[in-house]
């Protein structure tokens, strides 16, 4: 079991605050891995997409 | 101080020096400028009354042939104050480049530099109560997020009304409808209104400016145009041609970064050298922001078509990092010919034809929308922002519904600018092509139309005629 001690306790708590606003931006700002763009009923896509 | 020819009398035996036709943004600035030198005496003479009436709004009343148009009497306001009345009080100058784009045709060339236009901006962003600070933000090397000012609208009429009220050397006189013109020796003396009494009454002034609206002037040329020949200006001037508007619709919705469109409407717009490289006319795309009851079936849309990419943005939505959104276009339209004003044999109750509006959406001009809209397509994807998509229409080059915006009642270009009689109706001056004393303000000198929305620039180019008719005279 872990030790508990303070120094990895406010590691968390920063690592908590600081990237998961980031994280979560991250997952939306991820480039795409390809650029063939298809247009699929109207929809501009990446193959990936579907 | 203000004349009703419903009930006054007028003096008709003064003579002004100058006599402006129709107190819209256009007529109401010169005026104001002008009337700021008291030794002058100014008539301002208004077709309408005081407020709406629908009597007046009837003489408005036209055809309209080509695409589907909003009715000529729905379009504009006849009475004092114009179609400021009824404004959504959206601005934003013209761009630079919007004056030369002569790398497309020699035709989009401004007779005048951006800098002549431009340092009237300050005053006209006082005039609409706005600020004078445009500042675009730079998103990539082709898409800028473009800045519009929102006025709260001003209604010109009555901001003005206490103003012209209280003057004495400036005469406004409503009611008062343009039937004909006068003179001698190429020379126009007096202009011939009519009063709801059907009195006529002739008004005499050293110079003439028609600032009657983008319709209106057009209507009223061709009409003396016919009547009288080369009497008063040069025969064959392109009247009426090179009509614009401002093609506005909604092309397509999607989901997109809340980053990207955090203000309920955020506007896009190509930079000049991305649009110099492919020939392309300016455009804006404007993204606004939708509620949730708009944003499910878009979602649900694309969960269906790309299940993929639609769970993702599904858990972005519910993390409140994605907002639905419209696309929104409003585009420069290319000037050409066969866009026009034309008069019917209809006649309206003083007897002047009535106006037929010819207009079409070129090819030019969808080509241009789509490419913008590619553009702005390709960098949200390019960096993972959203998914849009066209609508219908859109895609295959239909027309666009017609309950949906069409255009944004901006009437442009049929008595344009141009150096050259044979191009445009009045000089960089704004004087008719050959003619002693005939001005013209407003949107319809516009030899090209940019997409900027046109109430900020008729006030600039207005301030500027006022300018320059102060210092011919001094």
């Amino acid at each position: 079991m872990e030790k508990f001690s303070r120094r990895s306790f406010l590691n968390r708590l920063l690592l908590g605050f600081v990237f998961t606003p980031y994280a979560l931006k991250s997952v939306a700002m991820k480039k795409p891995k390809q650029n063939k763009v298809i247009i699929k009923n109207g929809w501009f896509l990446f193959e990936e997409d579907i | 101080m203000f004349f009703d020819l419903k009930e006054d009398l007028v003096n008709s035996s003064q003579i002004f020096d100058y006599c402006i036709v129709g107190a819209g943004a256009a007529g109401i600035t010169i005026a104001n400028e002008l009337s700021k030198a008291k030794e002058k005496a100014i008539a301002l003479c208004e077709a309408g009354d005081i407020k709406y009436t629908p009597s007046s709004q009837d003489c408005y009343k036209g055809e309209v042939q080509g695409d589907h148009y909003f009715p000529l009497d729905v379009c504009r306001l006849r009475y004092f104050g114009g179609s400021t009345g009824h404004w959504g009080g959206l601005c934003r100058p013209l761009d630079p480049y919007d004056f030369d784009r002569s790398d497309i045709s020699s035709i989009l060339k401004w007779p005048i530099n951006f800098s002549e236009y431009d340092k009237y901006r300050s005053k006209a962003c006082n005039i609409l109560e706005i600020s004078d600070t445009f500042q675009d933000i730079k998103h990539s090397k082709d898409i800028q997020e473009i800045h519009f000012e929102y006025s709260p609208p001003v209604r010109m009429g009555e901001k003005f009304y206490p103003l012209f009220n209280s003057s004495k050397n400036l005469h406004v006189f409503l009611n008062a409808a343009l039937i004909d013109i006068g003179g001698s020796e190429g020379k126009v003396k007096f202009l011939t209104f009519m009063s709801p009494k059907k009195k006529k009454v002739n008004i005499y002034a050293r110079k003439f400016i028609f600032a009657m609206g983008g319709i209106e002037i057009p209507r009223y040329l061709l009409y003396f145009s016919k009547k009288y020949g080369n009497s008063f200006f040069s025969a064959n001037l392109p009247i009426g041609h090179y009509w614009m508007e401002h093609p506005t619709n909604h092309m397509g919705e999607g989901l997109i970064n809340r980053k990207v469109t955090d203000k309920k409407r955020v506007f896009f717009a190509l930079n000049e050298d991305k649009l110099k490289k492919y020939g392309l006319l300016n455009c804006s795309l404007a993204t606004s922001r939708q509620n949730s009851k708009g944003i499910a079936p878009v979602l649900e849309n694309l969960l269906c078509e790309a299940p993929s990419v639609g769970k993702k943005f599904a858990n972005l939505f519910s993390k409140n990092l994605l907002c639905g959104i419209k696309i929104r276009y409003a585009q420069e339209q290319m000037p050409v010919y066969s866009n026009k004003i034309n008069l019917s044999d209809k006649t309206d109750e003083l007897g002047i034809p009535r106006s037929i509006l010819n207009w079409k959406v070129s090819d030019y001009d969808y080509q241009t929308l789509l490419q913008n809209f590619n553009s702005f397509n390709y960098w949200l994807m390019k960096n993972n922002l959203g998914r849009v998509k066209l609508y219908d229409w859109a895609l295959n080059n239909s027309p666009p519904p017609r309950n949906d915006e069409i255009g944004g009642n901006h009437h442009m270009g049929g008595t344009r600018m141009s150096s050259s009689p044979s191009f445009g109706v009045v000089d960089s001056n704004c004087k008719v092509h050959g003619s002693n004393n005939i001005y013209i303000a407003g949107s319809s000198i516009f030899p090209s139309g940019g997409h900027a929305n046109p109430t900020l620039s008729i006030i600039q180019l207005s301030l500027r005629l006022a300018d320059h008719l102060r210092k011919i005279d001094v």
